[in-house]
């Protein structure tokens, strides 16, 4: 399909607005040069509304054609926060209409690489949040706030509700404004324009000095290697390990 | 003593022992329960050294009546000593958990009386977190030398992975240097735990068997090291031989002087010696042989080994199996896979192989199509140029240590 660099293609943000654009490709015969959910732009804009029968064509088409493991990979780049998924997932997706479910092993063309970079930088994000983020005991909850590159809550909830079925928990992303929490039955991803939680207790403060006590002695310093340490825990993270757990 | 200076105590004193992989097994919570387990293991945090933490790695005491040579908590040296409750343990087991610091609890102990006794205050730790608090974590224990074997199966049945540590790489440095323990000791724990795992017990230790060794306290080259390794993973089905870099502590004249920096270097090369044996299908004595017993300092064993046997090469990516691409510097475990699969669909060029994760600036040597350079004087332009790589990366400061995931983590190091 070709491209056109003069005209951009605005949507509200949700994944069904993304096959929205998607769709729109096909009525339009071509690819825009943006598929962004911003609209401060010069370009020419044509904005795309979200419907839902046109969503789930676009599903419907990308499940028969193209298999689970695509979408899969088209979902978890759409939860990336690059700036050029849109145009990313939309070649993806005509160029899978037309190969079918070998796309993905397309390794060697540029759009099929871009996607499988985008899924891997969300996976490994998703990975990190769930090694590193903290909770603190507050009110008889676990609360933790974190700050991930990619919109990785959805991905991170479930390994928590599995995890941790008897407590009552919320994890809050600042960066990407929604809250996720669980209590009881009730598992619920929320949009959240923004939360404090209240100072914890003695009983928090004393497991975050255990902790604090047993992460310094931990380390056997002749071996002390700081490049190593920030390689593998990078100092975004720091923010929040300091007010939480301190590390 | 407060609850915080006897973990401190108790931490230092297991710091040494390097397993922390919460890896191997899979398991979901119940409803009423707290933690699960994942086969890819977890790391919670990396420590100032850079190692990852994985696990509350502590001892239940440090009040060791035997008097082994190489370690802290030897009866004849003075240091502060402790012990934690099986309650204690518990409890801050539990809230780590709950926080998100840790996987599990990886349990130890100096010889507390008796190895039996000791044995069973670790047992009863862990079936207070196993029955009271309702915990499915990852839970690592280490077998207490010379301890019944009623008590290894009762501790095998409640724990994930089950460790019991030839500590040094030979009988003799044994016998000079751990008074209190005999080979039988170190052995007959690990074939126990071996003939269960091997019986394929139900619930017995499902994330399997690792021990660890003791590196540069005593004269063993890395020949022997490395082979005692594939013996281990031979004969007994360990999971992992973990190579521990001493660290010197003690005041003996058998022992390398206090001071005296760790063989970093050298536990390096076994860990890369040690994947190239269980995930490139390498045999120790393709590594290292007789004539050349030591690692090369400025070439990983791989690169090595590829220099050392030009009629191996160029190997052709675009029709070389699996195997063969295994063998070439620069492509790994994850981009052979890769290379195999985007093949199908086109002839790979230099662009294509580097996409696919191979490290050209290795790998060209040793290619051919795929932007390789491999010509009839290449094997010794490319032992050149490859040591010359590892001298800058060296005189660069730029650390070896710094490409090696963490100690004890899983990923396999893509060399
Ligand atoms: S038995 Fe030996 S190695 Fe183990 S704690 Fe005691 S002194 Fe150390």
């Amino acid at each position: 399909m070709k491209r056109r660099e003069d005209i951009i293609y605005v949507y509200d943000g949700s994944y069904n607005g993304l096959l929205c654009a998607v769709f729109n490709c096909y009525t339009d015969k071509f690819i825009p040069s943006e598929i962004t959910d911003k609209r401060d732009t010069l370009l020419t804009c044509k904005y795309i509304d979200t419907d839902k029968d046109k969503a789930r064509r676009v599903t419907r088409g990308i499940l028969s054609v193209m298999g689970k493991e695509a979408e899969w990979l088209i979902k978890k780049a759409y939860l990336s926060d690059f700036e050029d998924k849109g145009v990313a997932i939309a070649e993806f997706v005509v160029l899978g209409m037309r190969e079918g479910a070998k796309v993905i092993n397309m390794l060697a063309t540029p759009c099929v690489d871009k996607i499988h970079r985008m899924a891997k930088a969300v996976g490994n994000e998703t990975h990190r949040n769930i090694e590193f983020i903290r909770f603190s005991e507050i009110n008889g909850a676990l609360v933790s706030i974190i700050q991930p590159t990619h919109s990785v809550l959805p991905l991170i909830a479930p390994h928590f509700v599995s995890r941790f079925p008897c407590e009552k928990f919320f994890i809050y992303d600042k960066v990407h404004k929604q809250g996720f929490i669980h209590d009881g039955g009730r598992n619920e991803l929320l949009a959240v324009d923004g939360f404090e939680p209240d100072a914890h207790g003695e009983e928090e403060e004393k497991y975050r000095n255990l902790w604090q006590v047993f992460y310094d002695a931990i380390e056997i310093t002749p071996r002390h290697n700081d490049r190593c340490r920030l390689n593998h825990m990078p100092l975004r993270f720091w923010e929040d390990f300091m007010k939480a757990s301190r590390y | 003593m407060e609850l915080a200076d006897k973990l401190r105590v108790l931490t230092e004193s297991a710091k040494y022992d390097v397993a922390c992989t919460s890896s191997g097994t899979d398991r979901v919570c119940p409803s009423d329960g707290i933690g699960s387990a994942c086969s890819s293991g977890l790391c919670h945090a990396f420590a100032g050294d850079g190692r990852c933490i994985s696990l509350l790695k502590i001892l239940m005491s440090n009040a060791c009546c035997y008097d082994c040579a190489y370690c802290v908590n030897r009866v004849s040296n003075d240091i502060p000593r402790a012990t934690l409750t099986p309650d204690e343990i518990a409890d801050i087991t539990i809230n780590f958990y709950r926080r998100n610091y840790i996987e599990g609890l990886f349990l130890s102990s100096g010889v507390i009386g008796n190895p039996d006794n000791t044995m069973q205050l670790m047992i009863k730790t862990i079936e207070l977190l196993r029955y009271k608090h309702k915990f499915y974590g990852y839970v690592h224990a280490k077998a207490i030398p010379g301890a019944a074997e009623h008590l290894i199966e009762r501790l095998g049945m409640l724990v994930d992975r089950m460790s019991s540590n030839i500590e040094l790489p030979s009988s003799d440095s044994l016998r000079l240097l751990a008074p209190n323990k005999s080979r039988d000791d170190v052995l007959s724990p690990m074939r126990y735990i071996s003939g269960k795992l091997k019986a394929k017990t139900k619930g017995f230790a499902s994330a399997g068997q690792s021990t660890q060794m003791i590196i540069g306290a005593t004269p063993e080259s890395d020949l022997q090291i490395i082979s005692l390794a594939e013996g281990l993973y031979g004969s007994y089905g360990l999971r992992r031989v973990f190579y521990s870099a001493y660290v010197a502590v003690a005041d003996n004249s058998n022992l390398p002087a206090v001071g005296t920096a760790p063989p970093l270097l050298r536990e390096h090369r076994l860990y890369q010696a040690d994947w190239l044996m269980r995930y490139y299908g390498f045999k120790s004595y393709e590594i290292l042989d007789k004539s050349r017993p030591y690692f090369n300092e400025y070439l990983d064993p791989k690169c090595n080994w590829a220099v050392n046997h030009p009629e191996f090469f160029p190997v052709d990516v675009n029709r070389a199996d699996y195997e063969r691409l295994l063998r070439v510097p620069g492509i790994g475990v994850k981009s052979a896979r890769r290379i195999l699969t985007a093949r199908r669909y086109g002839k790979l060029d230099a662009d294509a192989l580097r996409r696919l994760g191979v490290v050209m600036k290795r790998a060209k040597y040793f290619i051919e199509g795929g932007g390789g350079i491999a010509a009839a004087d290449s094997p010794s332009r490319a032992a050149a140029a490859l040591t010359a790589m590892g001298r800058a990366e060296s005189a660069a400061q730029l650390s070896l240590f710094d490409i090696l995931p963490a100690l004890g983590q899983e990923s396999p190091i893509e060399v």
